[in-house]
């Protein structure tokens, strides 16, 4: 028997002995008194029995039942001060949500790993020519063919790509696909066959130069016209669908949806001076890194001294595929991840502060729970479910928050995060949110434990007092810190918004604004020599030119601020080449000869192309003034005479133009060479961006597509774009990187101010007698208005200067390893000192009128 | 065995809700709740003492009442039971029913028009 089942037994037993004595003082005799004690009882065993089950019962449900008490007490203390629990709730939701976010951003933009098999052995290379300053350069196919046998004893293999539009027709309105043209081995190297149908290995040059593989996007809107085995007609010629790839395929870009195989056939068998390929490479299983780039080097030099004419000087450098498609996020991730960092500590300071301000104001009630014999733990255990009914709340609205903000970067900035594009951010977001919430509910609940020898004091007011002082000592340390997040926070945005400023004041060299610019493509058909070529392209030119709301129409082969360039050895008259050396390379612009004035690019020399630079009278060219500088140095360049390409006949310069950011703000060009469509020399170039020039280059669009229609209406209108679109979004990066930092600084900058308000609000009350005392000696009520503002001076102030050293120091330390970080500047340290001396000044502006309508009597009342 | 067991239910119903009006006047142990029922209901109702006690645990499991060990009047060790807020509530509530129940079916035993025929 249990002790507890002995306790049954004693209260039954005493029950029947009571009954038995109440018999007998009524009158009956004891044994018969005993017998009817028994009889109006019942059966003594089974009910002891029933007892015993039921306390049981009770015992296995009480903690429930304790716990459920509690989280009565907690909702009830919610609804008591629903003002302190929904400013925690508020802050800890921001918390998760910012968090979930960035944790998803960085995981999707940076971290993932590549979609293909053991991706770590794939690496991007470079073409490295010192002498031209060339780092990122291109490869011949047949540099790219020898490669490959080099390698293969080594275990390497390879792949090219470049990208190549196609225009689909003979469907209902012809469309321009974006098009990849690779070498047969590409998917073999990348690991990834088709989902359907088959690949280009095995396949003959032959069925080569009629076969594609198309995207399952393409595929599910063409149905079945394009199911494997099937002929679509792509640039004019009727190609066989040989397999469809799966969704999730992505590669080189997120919207390529037709690969076509580059055979190795004539000229591009021969051709090693234009590189025009982009080059991936597979090294062997478990070949290191290292080993991989040594041999490459090995071949590259095979190559040059095979080739010295032009292979020499050219060599390669590997890159992981990883930092390659990853790398142009990283600085933008980098600043959010960071300055993320930076508001979740300053959130964790000011969730402590509140729940330290929460204690304070509840210290009378938990001093009377203790006082009425409440265990300190089980006022711990009922603030811990406060915390968790925060945390709780705080992730169901945090959550859906921070899928939100992913869903806002990636739009705000595509092209900054281009590896956030197919990312599925919800598990993410969902299972960070609810480890935040937990450490949220955690930490919340820990405060009163970690400060429960001051909470616990004693209810004497002296020592309640004190505590107070103590509490809000605390607090202010933790204003001085989150004020410092603050300050770094502010220089860390002021100094990315002045990089962005910087960039985005850049003169490109060329007037974006009111130009809109779509590709053309000749077809097949027209395209056989450059002489068809012209005649088609003049008469599209002619057309749109006439078109309404048009007033000026220009074209290029390689689009400022769309990342192409065709760079092609020049040779310079009367300057022989060097043996041992390759030719060196300029950037080829085939262009109308209008273009340059309708881009107002400025001339610096000579003069623009006129209508009579046609083929039949003398090369001419417009140089750059960095061709200038770098071939006719010291000396005027006009007049001096090149080749340039497949220019058979010397070219002469009747021009020099100010330089173009090419690729954007942030990169300077190289040496470029502008020259009249009609005299190109290039019968494979076969498309040009239309430049139109108008009012309102959008409405323009709807006039412009039937002037196209009338010249060929197989012709698709495709890549249209706003000069001033592209110009924005090359500085995407910087603006993201810019906007991130600024956002979260002003986010963390209104939680500080909150919680630094909160703070001083209670540091003020806790001096009202000290105020009462010296307005009672005679002190004006004016002189006490300035107390606060001092305070928050001091307070921000503090944490401010110390927040600003701390990103002098960080850029300072960083900016050797990070190049893109900007630089530390006056500014930097000047703007956020300003904008939180206004922050200072704004929070002291309550406390400081209360102050002035002070009086003494009140105080001595309370 | 069906109606046994409605008849039986309805018993532990009534059983628990005299136990907490007898505990709305104060703690009490066990054999004063006991006489107390039997006193107040002038020995109409009979309850078999011994189930007076799983019915105690039970309400005490439920946090309806709570107990705690002391001397008796005749300084004996006893258990007091007493009511708790949630008891209270619970006794409110039930005595409530239990008077409508009663009115209705007083109403009904009282009624002197029989029920309509229909047609079928």
């Amino acid at each position: 028997m249990t002790p507890n089942d002995r306790e049954i037994q004693q209260e039954l037993e005493a029950h029947l002995e009571r009954s038995i004595q109440d018999l007998i003082g009524a009158g009956w005799p004891p044994e018969a008194a005993r017998a009817e004690a028994a009889r109006r009882f019942g059966d003594l065993r089974a009910r002891r029995l029933e007892c015993a089950a039921e306390r049981d019962r009770a015992a296995r449900i009480a903690p429930w039942r304790a716990w459920l008490a509690d989280f009565g007490r907690g909702c009830r203390a919610v609804r008591r001060r629903p003002g302190a629990a929904a400013q925690m709730t508020a802050m800890l939701m921001l918390g998760i949500a910012l968090i979930g976010a960035i944790v998803a951003i960085v995981h999707g933009a940076l971290l993932r790993p590549l979609p293909f098999p053991a991706p770590a052995q794939l690496v991007a290379v470079w073409g490295v020519n010192d002498a031209q300053q060339e780092t990122r350069g291109h490869f011949s196919p047949a540099d790219l063919s020898d490669l490959q046998t080099i390698t293969r004893r080594a275990g390497l293999s390879w792949l090219g790509y470049m990208s190549w539009p196609v225009s689909l027709t003979d469907i209902d309105e012809p469309e321009r696909l974006e098009g990849a043209l690779v070498t047969p081995e590409f998917f073999d190297t990348l690991g990834v066959p088709p989902a359907r149908g088959r690949g280009f290995s095995g396949l003959n040059a032959v069925d080569l130069s009629t076969t594609v593989v198309i995207s399952a996007r393409l595929a599910a809107r063409l149905g079945d016209a394009a199911a494997p085995g099937r002929s679509l007609r792509m640039n004019g010629g009727l190609m066989t669908v040989a397999g469809v790839m799966s969704p999730s395929f992505a590669f080189p870009a997120a919207d390529t949806d037709v690969w076509v195989p580059l055979v190795l056939t004539g000229e591009n068998a021969t051709n090693r001076a234009s590189r025009w390929l982009k080059v991936v490479a597979r090294l062997a299983p478990a070949q290191s890194f290292d080993d991989g780039q040594a041999r490459l080097t090995q071949a590259m030099a095979q190559l040059a001294t095979a080739y010295p004419s032009t292979n020499a000087s050219w060599t390669a450098r590997a890159v992981p595929l990883h930092t390659e498609m990853f790398g142009p996020s990283r600085l933008p991730v980098l600043a959010l991840a960071a300055s993320v960092l930076a508001l979740v500590l300053v959130t964790g300071a000011n969730l402590t502060s509140v729940a330290i301000g929460r204690l304070l104001q509840r210290l009378p009630e938990l001093h009377l729970l203790l006082a009425l014999g409440a265990t300190r733990a089980s006022i711990v255990r009922q603030l811990a479910l406060e915390s968790g009914l925060v945390a709780a709340a705080a992730a169901a609205f945090g959550i859906p928050i921070g899928l939100g903000v992913v869903l806002m970067v990636r739009n705000l900035a595509p092209q900054a995060l281009t590896q956030l594009a197919g990312y599925d951010a919800t598990t993410t977001v969902t299972v960070v949110g609810m480890v935040a919430a937990a450490v949220g509910a955690a930490w919340l609940g820990a405060v009163p434990i970690l400060a429960r020898p001051w909470w616990t004091a004693s209810a004497d007011s002296t020592r309640s007092g004190r505590a107070t002082s103590a509490g809000v000592r605390r607090q202010r340390w933790l204003v001085i810190v989150q004020t410092a997040f603050v300050g770094a926070l502010l220089s860390l945005a002021t100094a990315f918004e002045s990089v962005y400023a910087q960039l985005a004041r850049t003169d490109l060299g060329i007037a974006t604004h009111g130009i809109l610019t779509l590709r053309l493509q000749a077809p097949r058909s027209r395209a056989a020599t450059n002489e068809a070529q012209a005649t088609y392209f003049d008469a599209i030119f002619e057309r749109v030119a006439h078109a309404p709301g048009v007033s000026a129409v220009a074209a290029i082969s390689d689009l400022p601020l769309r990342g192409n360039t065709v760079s092609l050895p020049i040779a310079i008259e009367g300057r022989p080449k060097p043996p041992g050396q390759a030719e060196p390379l300029a950037a080829l612009r085939i262009v109308t000869a209008n273009y340059l004035e309708v881009v107002r690019t400025p001339l610096r020399r000579g003069r623009f192309f006129h209508s009579l630079d046609l083929p039949t009278s003398p090369n001419v060219a417009i140089i750059n003034d960095a061709a200038a500088q770098r071939f006719w140095p010291g000396r005027d360049a006009i007049g001096a005479r090149f080749r340039i390409g497949g220019d058979q006949d010397w070219r002469t310069v009747v021009g020099v133009v100010d330089d173009v950011h090419h690729d954007g703000p942030t990169q300077v060009e190289g040496p470029a060479v502008y020259v009249p469509h009609r005299q190109k020399a290039e019968t494979w170039l076969t498309w040009m961006w239309l430049v139109v020039r108008s009012d309102n280059p959008r409405a323009t669009l709807s006039a412009i597509r039937p002037a196209i229609a009338s010249v060929d209406r197989n012709q698709p209108v495709s890549q249209v774009a706003d000069l001033d679109d592209l110009a924005a979004a090359s500085v995407a990066v910087p603006r993201l990187t810019a906007l991130a930092a600024l956002v979260t600084a002003l986010a963390t900058l209104t939680l500080a101010a909150a919680g630094a308000g909160a703070v001083l609000r209670q540091s003020m009350s806790l001096r009202r007698r000290e105020f009462a005392v010296r307005l009672a000696l005679g002190a004006p009520p004016r002189t006490l208005t300035g107390l606060p503002v001092l305070d928050a001076v001091g307070l921000v102030g503090s944490g401010g200067a110390a927040g600003v050293m701390i990103a002098f120091a960080g850029l300072r330390l960083l900016g050797s390893r990070l190049p893109d970080l900007p630089a530390f500047r006056s500014e930097t340290a000047l703007v956020p000192g300003a904008v939180l001396l206004i922050v200072a000044i704004v929070i002291a502006i309550g406390p400081a009128r209360r102050l002035a309508r002070l009086q003494t009597a009140d105080i001595l009342r309370q | 065995m069906g109606t046994k067991t409605a008849r039986l239910d309805v018993l532990r119903g009534t059983l628990d809700v005299m136990i907490l009006k007898s505990l709305s006047w104060g703690q009490q142990h066990g054999y004063a709740v006991s006489r107390w029922i039997h006193d107040q209901s002038d020995a109409d109702v009979l309850v078999e003492e011994g189930a007076l006690y799983p019915a105690l645990y039970r309400l005490e499991a439920r946090g309806l009442i709570v107990s705690t060990w002391g001397a008796s009047e005749n300084n004996r060790r006893a258990r007091f039971y007493r009511l708790t807020g949630a008891g209270r509530r619970a006794l409110r509530a039930e005595a409530d029913g239990w008077r409508r129940y009663a009115t209705a079916v007083g109403k009904i035993l009282s009624a002197s028009d029989g029920p309509r025929r229909s047609r079928s």
